[in-house]
Formats: structure tokens, sequence, C-alpha cells
């Protein structure tokens, strides 16, 4: 009898732990649907992002998503931001930063970017040499964080001589510019 | 027999009904294609009816004369196409051309577009609807009115001679271009100013500027159509007067039936003197420290609108906004993100105000008070284009519109920069070739230049070719005279006695 409960009771926590990482992964899934289709909506112009991408043009882009530590150093030296904080400008209320700022700190995972989710866009996955040491000549993009549900992320485009960073929000299932947040152009 | 016959028949008929059906399915496509457009571009002016009130009589005017059936599309890009529908007036021809955005399935500019259907021609070594060498001339009918706009669009004129006239929606005169041979000869917009100008109207055209016969009068406006040749050379011609109406109606030019008219154009902008006088300097924020760079912002700032349209943009843009905030703000040790020198930056901050930071330091040691000043002017272009949500395909590359309007804006603070033909060009072209493409243009296309922003090396080349510099060695001798803090020619930056006793 003991047997049999200990038995069973194992099973069970096998059964919640299959439970808790396929739900895990399932977020996962969806939150990397959702990256694939911003980044599909950004490069065929459905998004605006002061970037306009021809069709002509094989898009250079680097293998993963830049890190936000390195993307906020600017934020922080030329603009002097340090972290999000509640905004009636940017529609932003303490959960949402609580959740971005959590979101930027540990942004420490690679999320490499992938030429399969593109349709209709030549892309071309530039090589970890490139990225690393040739750090000015390709376009950086910030893995989009998401928050309030899902329904708005953040995301930072930039350049040596540009930085473009917007709110996105989803409108039915779709990606669309919520509002720009800070954008700057250098000469 | 009798069985191979009919069965011959049989499939003949079915063979037969199959190709009516498929026709029958062509035309109904194309009849639903053009029809559904119709929908949607008459979505689109009834649209514009409601936002501008203005304009409402007028597109209904324009909605009953649009020749419905013949409406032509063609693509400028794959995101981007052009919806032709001509417009059934007794003169050249006319219709309007809307933008169609591919990605958001909606029109997002629209204007009336005339090209004449006498004088084109083209070259017989270009075919231009074909774009391939021929020695064959085409009849000037065949010259679709669509295709010349097309090209207007993608930078590619392919050989056309003749002009492009353009006019909004509200029956206003945009401007028009003159080509020759895929070449640009002139440009024409209507300029207002609150002085008399007498044009130095001997031929052949010389000088670029215009003669200096002034005659100051308060409270009027005097209209011009000025034509900017490419060889420096202008015409200003006198189109109407408005004096002291305070309905702020300015002349114009719209279209009529037979030939174009002038007319008022009511309510937009009127006369406003110097600065922008109603008060709302707190929407512009002077920072500076430094005293000359300080005056320099403050002279664009009281510039008058009228004779200066960088100065008109920056006072409407954001000196009329209460919830625009443009701050000007030093910075000496400025730098760019490779962490080099930097003599001006723009951007939108984390509370949504406007910022232009100036390196003091760097411009008075480095440039003269012009060359300071378009520094600024091309910052507050920036600031500008941020706020805007249509700059292709990037603010620099834009920027290039926008060469003449800075270069008289500069003349109208500088007037002594006309006694040398070009000069301010010069300057302009010195401005901008710092945001020119410097890496390896020839194994990149032109879009691909513009990845960081910056402008393609031939556009830029071309801009200077078609302007009546001709190549970038004669711009930068030119500018190399009135460029520097110690130049002949350019007006050294004050010093902190030299602003008091002022």
């Amino acid at each position: 009898m003991y047997n049999k409960l200990k038995i069973f009771l194992f099973f069970c926590l096998i059964l919640i732990n299959y439970h808790s990482i396929s739900q895990v992964q399932k977020n996962d899934s969806r939150e990397l649907e959702d990256i694939r289709l911003i980044m599909n909506n950004i490069f065929k112009n459905k998004i605006y992002t002061r970037n306009f991408y021809f069709e002509e043009v094989t898009h250079e882009l680097p293998s993963y998503f830049t890190s936000y530590s390195d993307c906020f150093k600017i934020f922080k030296n030329e603009f002097l931001f340090t972290d999000f904080v509640e905004n009636k400008l940017f529609n932003l209320n303490k959960k949402d930063c609580d959740q971005l700022n959590y979101s930027i700190i540990n942004d420490t995972a690679k999320v490499y970017i992938k030429k399969d989710w593109f349709t209709g866009v030549k892309v071309k996955i530039l090589s970890d040499s490139v990225t690393q040491y040739k750090t000015n000549t390709y376009t950086k993009y910030t893995k989009p964080i998401f928050f309030r549900n899902n329904t708005r992320c953040f995301i930072v485009i930039y350049h040596s001589n540009y930085l473009n960073s917007f709110f996105l929000k989803k409108k039915y299932n779709n990606w669309v510019l919520d509002r720009p947040f800070i954008i700057s152009v250098d000469d | 027999m009798k069985n191979s016959i009919s069965a011959s028949l049989i499939a003949v008929i079915v063979i037969l009904l199959f190709t009516l059906s498929c026709n029958k399915n062509d035309i109904s496509i194309v009849n639903s294609n053009n029809n559904a457009n119709k929908d949607m571009l008459l979505s689109y002016l009834n649209q514009q009816k409601k936002i501008d009130l203005k304009a409402s009589s007028f597109i209904d005017t324009l909605i009953s004369k649009s020749n419905w059936s013949n409406l032509t599309e063609t693509s400028i890009s794959k995101d981007v196409k052009i919806i032709y529908v001509p417009l059934n007036y007794s003169r050249n021809r006319i219709g309007i051309s809307f933008l169609y955005n591919n990605n958001t399935q909606s029109v997002y500019y629209s204007l009336i577009t005339e090209t004449p259907l006498r004088l084109s021609s083209i070259s017989p070594t270009k075919n231009p609807i074909l774009n391939k060498p021929s020695d064959i001339i085409i009849p000037t009918d065949a010259i679709r009115p669509i295709d010349v706009i097309a090209g207007f669009y993608k930078y590619n004129m392919n050989g056309y001679t003749g002009s492009i006239k353009a006019f909004s929606l509200s029956n206003s005169f945009l401007w028009e271009y003159g080509y020759q041979n895929g070449n640009r000869k002139y440009e024409r917009y209507i300029t207002n100013s609150n002085i008399v100008n007498e044009s130095n109207k001997t031929s052949p055209k010389q000088s670029y500027s215009v003669s200096s016969n002034l005659v100051k009068s308060s409270g009027c406006v005097w209209s011009y159509l000025v034509t900017y040749y490419n060889d420096g050379s202008q015409d200003w011609d006198l189109i109407g007067l408005k004096c002291d109406d305070g309905n702020n109606c300015q002349t114009t030019i719209g279209i009529s039936e037979g030939s174009d008219i002038i007319k008022s154009d009511c309510g937009g902008g009127g006369p406003g003197g110097g600065g922008s006088g109603n008060g709302d300097f707190d929407k512009i924020i002077n920072d500076i420290t430094d005293p000359c760079l300080k005056a320099l912002i403050t002279n664009l700032q009281n510039a008058n609108k009228l004779t200066n349209e960088i100065g008109g943009i920056l006072q409407n843009v954001f000196g009329k906004n209460e919830k625009i905030i443009l701050n000007f703000s030093q910075d000496d040790n400025l730098k760019n993100k490779e962490g080099k020198d930097d003599y001006g930056k723009s951007f939108r901050d984390l509370n949504g105000v406007y910022q232009t930071k100036l390196n003091a330091r760097l411009l008075n040691n480095d440039f003269s008070e012009e060359r300071q000043t378009l520094t600024i002017m091309h910052e507050v272009l920036h600031d500008y284009f941020i706020t805007q949500l249509n700059i292709y395909p990037n603010d620099h590359t834009f920027m290039l519109k926008y060469i003449y309007k800075m270069a008289t804006s500069l003349e109208d603070l500088y007037p002594q920069l006309r006694q040398n033909p070009n000069l301010a060009l010069a300057l302009v072209f010195d401005n901008l070739e710092s945001s020119v493409f410097r890496g390896d243009s020839k194994n990149l296309t032109l879009f691909e230049q513009t990845a960081d922003g910056k402008i393609p090396y031939d556009l830029f080349n071309d801009a200077v070719g078609s302007s009546v510099l001709k190549n970038i060695s004669t711009y930068q001798n030119l500018a190399g005279q009135a460029k520097g803090s110690k130049s002949n020619l350019g007006t050294k930056p004050c010093t902190s006695s030299n602003v008091n006793n002022n």
C-alpha cells in the first residue's frame, strides 16, 4: 500500500513537472511567435520605425538580438535614462515599469534571429566574427520586451548614427506602432 | 465518322465556352478591381473633405470630373504604388495621383498632377516606357502621365523632356519641375514676401541672386512665382498682393478649365512680419550659454517666416504648438556613438521634449557664423523630421529636398551672401557632406547605403551635379571661402564683447 502510494505520488510529481515545463515552452513559443511577427512587420514596413526597408535590399542582421545592457549604456550616457517610471506620455503604469525594468535587468539569455522567420524579405544573418569585431557596420535590434499581458512591447533599433526606440501594441492579433520613445540622430 | 465529327464539335464548343468564361472572369476581375479602387479612392476623398473643409467644394468638382474608367496604377516599389485617375479638363493632361501603401492597404498621400500634352519628347537614345536604349521616338500621347509621375518618385526620369506640375486637393499650387532628357532644368515654387523684389530680368539669366532694389512695406504680402534654373538664375514673377486684409489670405495659383488661375488661399498662414510674434517663445527654449551661438539661434527664431522657410518651420512647428517643446542646449564635449567630436545632435527625449545639443566650442572654433547657422538649420530639420512620419528613406537623404530652402533661408539672414553667386548653396552642400555614406559604395546599392542613416554617395553626387555648382570640387572650393571661422567671405564668430556692443 505504502509502495503504491509512493509510486502514485512519484507519477503525480512527474506530471506536474511536465505540465510546468510544457507551459513554459508554450509561453516561450508564443513569445517567439510574436517576435517573429514583429520582425516581419518591421521589415515589411508595416510598423513604422523611421527606417524604410526596401524589397531590393538583402538586410543584414546579427545572429542574435543585442542585449539591453549594451543598449542601455547609450540610454544612460546620452539621455540620462536609468529605468522606466510611471508616465502618462508613454502610457506606463507601475506594473508595466516593474515588468520592463525586470526584463531589462534579466536580459541575459541570447535569443537567436532565424532566417526562416522572414517571409518575402531578403535577410542575411551575419557571423559572430563580424558582429563581434565590426560593431558599427550593422543595425542592431533588441529583443522585444513584452508586458501588459503580451499586448504591448518595447524595442530599440540603432546604428552608429541613430537610435530609435518604440512601444508597440497588439491590435487585432497584429503588432503596430503605439508610440515612439527616444528618437535620436547623430551628425 | 459522324461520331468523330460530333466529338470534335463538342470539344470545340467546350473549348469556346471555357475561353469565353475565362474572358468574362478576366473582365469581371478587372472591373471588380477598378470598382474596388474607385470605392477606396472615393472614400479617401470624402475623408479629405472632412479634414479640409475649405477644399470640400473643389474635391466635389474633382470627383465629378474624374474619369474612373481610365484609372491606371503602377508600382513604385514593392510597398508603394501610384493610382492615377485622369480628370476631364480641357487642357493638358491632368489627373489625381494617389500614393498607396500596399502594406497598410491605404492611400497616404494625394496630389493633382499635370503633364503637358505637347512639347514632351524623348531623347532618341532612350525609351522611358520600356527603359531600354532605343532609336524609336515614342509619340507624345504614348507617354503616360502615370509613368512620368512614377519616374519622379523613383528619382529616375528616364530621359523625359517636359514638366510636372502639382497642386493640392484644395487647388493650391505646390511645385513644378522641368526636365530635359531626364535632367532637371528648373524648379518652381510660390514664395511670399513682405518686401518688393525687383528681379533682374535682363537675359541671358546670369545671376543666382535677385537684384536688391528693395522697398519695405508693412502690412502687405507680395506673392511671387519663383523659378530656380539649374544655371543658378531665378525668375521672380509677381502673382499677387494682399494688404492688411486680416483674413490670413495669400495669393496662390489653382487649376481651372482653361488655364491656371490666380486665386486666394485663405487661412494658410498669412502675413507674419518678423519673429513668431505670438508670445510662444517658451515653446522654443534657448538654453545655450555661449552668447554668440545663442544669438544665432535667436536670429533664426526671429526670422521672417515668409522669407525664411527654415525659420518658418522652427516657429510654426515648435513655436506655436503647446504640446511640442524644442530645447536648444550646449554641450561642448558632444560626441557621437563612435566617440568622435560632434557639432550637433537632435533627439526626442524620454519626456517627449525635442532636444538639440550644440557644441559651441567646436562650432565657434571651426565655422563662420553662416556655416554655424547651417548646422542649426540642419538640426532644426532633424527635430522637424522626428515629428513627421513620412521620411523616406532616412533623415539625411530626405534633407536633400531642402537644399534650396536652406540656401535661401541662409541668404535671408545674411544678404551679403548674395553678392557671391551660389555661395549659400555651396555652404549647404558642405553642411550635408558629412552626412554622405563613406564606405565602399561601389559594392552596395543605393538602398543599402541608407541603412546607417547616411545619404547614398550617388544621390548626393546627382544633387550636386544637377545644381549650378555641377561638381563636388566646385562647391568645396567655393564653400571654403566662407566656411571657416577665419575665412575671407564668412562672418567671424562674435566674441562676448561684440555681442554686448550689439
